[in-house]
Formats: C-alpha cells, structure tokens, sequence
C-alpha cells in the first residue's frame, strides 16, 4: 500500500511555531531608543542563519490524536502516563515535555469517552501549567470547571480543548516562548507515537500504519526544535539523541528514502521495521514520562 | 600651523558630540497587530470547517523587501481550509502559496493571492498528495526611515474530519 501521500520534500523547516512576541491586542505606538534598535540588529544578525528557512506551523496534538483515532485505533487501559507522576516532573523541560505528553493523553482519553481519566489528565495539565508560569491560560477562564461540567458532551469538550489549546498558543505567543511550544508538541508527538504504535502491534491495520508513517514527516523538525533551545541541557541532549536514533532508523529504511524525498511506499516496511520503530519510540517515552 | 590643529580637534569633536546626541535621539515604534480581534475574525471565516489553530506571523519592516514562509504539515486524506488575514499590517503584503519551498525550481503555486488582499480563504482538497504547503508572504519595504513598523500576520487552520 502506497500512501496518498507519496513524497516528502527534506526541507529542514524552522521548527518554532511563528508567533507574536507582543502582546497583540491593540496597534500601538511606542519609542525606543537608539541603544534598543542596536540591541534588536545585533539579534538580527546572530539569526542570519535561520533567515532562509521556512517557519514552521506546530500541527494540533488534537488533530493527530483524531487521525489515529479515525484510523481504528482503540483505547487501552493503563497505556498511558499516570496523571499522578505529576509530581515526579523536576525540571521545566521534563515539565513542559509532559504538559505535551499529558495533553496527548488527555486528547486520548476524551476521543475514547474515558470521563473521569480526562478531568484527571486535565488536572494534572494545570498544575505543570502552574509550576512552568503558565497559569494565566487556566485563569483567564474556567476551562477546567467547564471541562468538568460538560464531561458528558463530547462535542462541548472538543470545543473546551480547543479553546484550552488557543489558550496556550496565545500564552505562548505573547510571551515569545515559542521553544516551549516545540517542548510541549514534542512531549504530545512522542506519547501520541506511543499509543499509536501500541496500538498497531496489538491490531495492525494498513490504515493505522499509513498514518503513524505519515506522523515521521514532522520528526526533523522535533529534532530542530531542540536545537533551537535557548538553554541546552544533558535532558534537552537525551531527547534529541532519542529522536535523531528514530529519525535515522526511518531513513535508513530501503526504499523509503529516494534521494531528497520520501517514497512513503509502505510495502517497503517490513514487521521488524516496525516492531524496531516501535522500540525506538517507547525509549523516546520512556525518557520523556520516566516509566 | 599650531592653530589649524586646535581648529582639526575642535571640529572633530563637534562631530563626535553631534553623532553622540544622535545616537540619544527616540525611534519611533508603531505596532499595527491587533492579534486578539484578527483570530476572531479568522475563527469565523473558518466556519464550517472545525477550527484547529493559528498562528501569527510577526512582521518587523524594513528598508527593504522581504520574504518569509511558514511551512504548513498536511495529514493526507484531510480537507483543509486555511484563512490568512493580514489587517495587522500597515502595508499591503501578497500571499502566495506553493506546494515546495518556492525557490524549488520545481515548485508549483496553489494559490496567488493580490497584493494588497486582506483576508485571503483558501482550501485544500483532500486529494492533494503532499505533506507540506508552503505559505509565503512578500513584505514591501518600510517607507519611515524615522520608525520601526511592526505588524502581524494570523494564519488560521481548520479541517473537516473530526
């Protein structure tokens, strides 16, 4: 079986999500003076490097988590992250990893009607929002008291993640932290890839592994996301070292590479192809959620 | 003789007083986003299709032109419609989107907007067969040589199978 999808063009796209450093709500006329804008081209020139290469839109760990969904994927009791390590997060990046990687599972539970597992997932999202800063995307609303109240209606929770989603993208964006909007899809990627490849290996299915082969698109920009961290640390070093190791097995796949492009041929992947993706992936989460 | 050296030195050091109270001298800084009102307006135009996110684009001009893109993932088998408003701006920018980066000689353009336009709705069919789009916008040159304009671009992103 032959993806839709038949190439994919190696473009190393700049993997921050494009987004207003400012504030945004109104225009606005402001002085600076002669020192800031040589602050700012000094800036400017230590970026020249990235200038050429596009900016890259950070997909919806939502949108992913209903692909593989529509794909057959069913729920599996126990697979995802304990929403009570919670507290076992120490360092902001582990934190905002698992702000991704609780979203994900959070996406998961509710596609799956899994109530109680979604408020508790939901929970555990705000206070890594409290402890990373990020509280003002719980304040500014009552997401969380309306996620409980409408737990019932898929639809309306749909609509409450959305909004928690936007939330977060504004926050990010208004406080110019786009970095950690990179953490935060990578933690959801990895732990969605998880699920998805668990779910594979129990019911494997064309159609499910059309769409998790598809997902490796996003990869080479997860890894240059880490590079782009302001603050390199041996966990931020870790994490790319996982992901380089996924990236390079799926490129060293016979026939899946052609030149600069991807053939995204799927008769070329055999079982232990998947069955080594599969172990490169619960490595990669295993680092991230730590169990 | 001695007296042209003290005349050489006082004039260079008015040069360097006056370049001095230059540099102390205020920019002016204009800022046309208006973030918040944009994505509302975005959102809307979104409509049927299930809104999923946006992004903003921060525009800084300058004295000459210039060209950014945003890569945009696309999941096959997905309809997408893409709404790109460029209200936050103070100058017109065109929107053209490719199917490759558009310095690939074999790019292709999906859609080309007019300069000037400022809400620009586009849909991708289902059957489009890559993994990528490429939105770029071509940004004029600053026309104050006095200010520092800035302004902002909101892409916004729904599909429809959900």
């Amino acid at each position: 079986m032959k993806l839709k999808n038949k190439s994919l063009f190696l473009v190393p796209a700049l993997a921050f999500a494009v987004a207003c450093g400012d504030s945004g709500q109104d225009a606005a006329t402001t002085t600076t003076s002669a020192d800031d804008v040589a602050t700012e081209a000094i800036e400017s020139v230590e970026n020249v490097d990235m200038e050429d290469e596009p900016d890259f839109l950070i997909p919806s760990a939502l949108q992913i988590s209903t692909i593989f969904q529509n794909s057959g994927l069913t729920y599996v009791e126990g697979l995802t992250n304990d929403p009570a390590n919670v507290s076992n997060y120490v360092s902001k990046y582990s934190k905002m990893l698992n702000f991704g990687s609780y979203t994900a599972d959070m996406f998961y539970s509710v596609l799956n009607d899994q109530s109680q597992m979604s408020i508790e997932y939901l929970r555990s999202i705000r206070q890594l929002s409290e402890e990373t800063g990020m509280a003002s995307i719980f304040n500014t609303g009552p997401i969380f008291e309306r996620f409980e109240q409408n737990i019932g209606d898929r639809d309306s929770v749909i609509n409450i993640m959305l909004e928690f989603q936007e939330k977060t993208d504004i926050y990010i964006a208004e406080n110019g932290e786009e970095h950690n909007a990179m953490t935060i899809f990578t933690g959801a990627w990895v732990e969605g890839m998880f699920i998805g490849f668990d779910g594979l290996q129990n019911k494997p299915t064309e159609e499910l592994k059309g769409r998790l082969i598809e997902q490796m698109s996003i990869l080479p920009n997860l890894i240059k996301g880490v590079d782009y961290q302001p603050n390199q640390t041996d966990e931020s070093a870790k994490l790319k070292e996982h992901l380089v190791g996924i990236q390079t097995y799926f490129d060293g796949i016979e026939g899946l590479l052609n030149k600069e492009e991807y053939t995204m041929d799927l008769s070329v992947l055999t079982d232990e192809n998947i069955n080594e993706l599969s172990t490169r992936i619960q490595e990669a989460r295993k680092f991230v959620v730590g169990s | 003789m001695k007296l042209r050296n003290i005349l050489a030195v006082a004039a260079l050091s008015g040069l360097v007083l006056m370049s001095a109270k230059g540099g102390d001298e205020e920019m002016k800084i204009t800022d046309a986003c208006k973030r918040n009102e944009t994505i509302e307006k975005v959102k809307t135009e979104i409509i049927p299709f299930r809104y999923d996110k946006t992004t903003t684009t921060k525009v800084m001009f300058k004295g000459y032109k210039q060209s950014i893109q945003v890569a945009v993932p696309i999941f096959y088998d997905s309809k997408y419609k893409f709404v790109i408003n460029t209200e936050g701006l103070p100058y017109g920018v065109k929107v053209t989107i490719y199917d490759k980066p558009k310095n690939i000689s074999s790019s292709k353009i999906l859609y080309e907007g007019a300069e000037g336009e400022k809400q620009i709705v586009f849909e991708l069919p289902s059957t489009y067969d890559r993994t990528r789009i490429y939105v770029d916008y071509d940004i004029p040159a600053s026309e104050k040589a006095d200010t520092k304009e800035k302004g902002c671009i909101v892409l916004g992103a729904g599909y429809e199978n959900i």
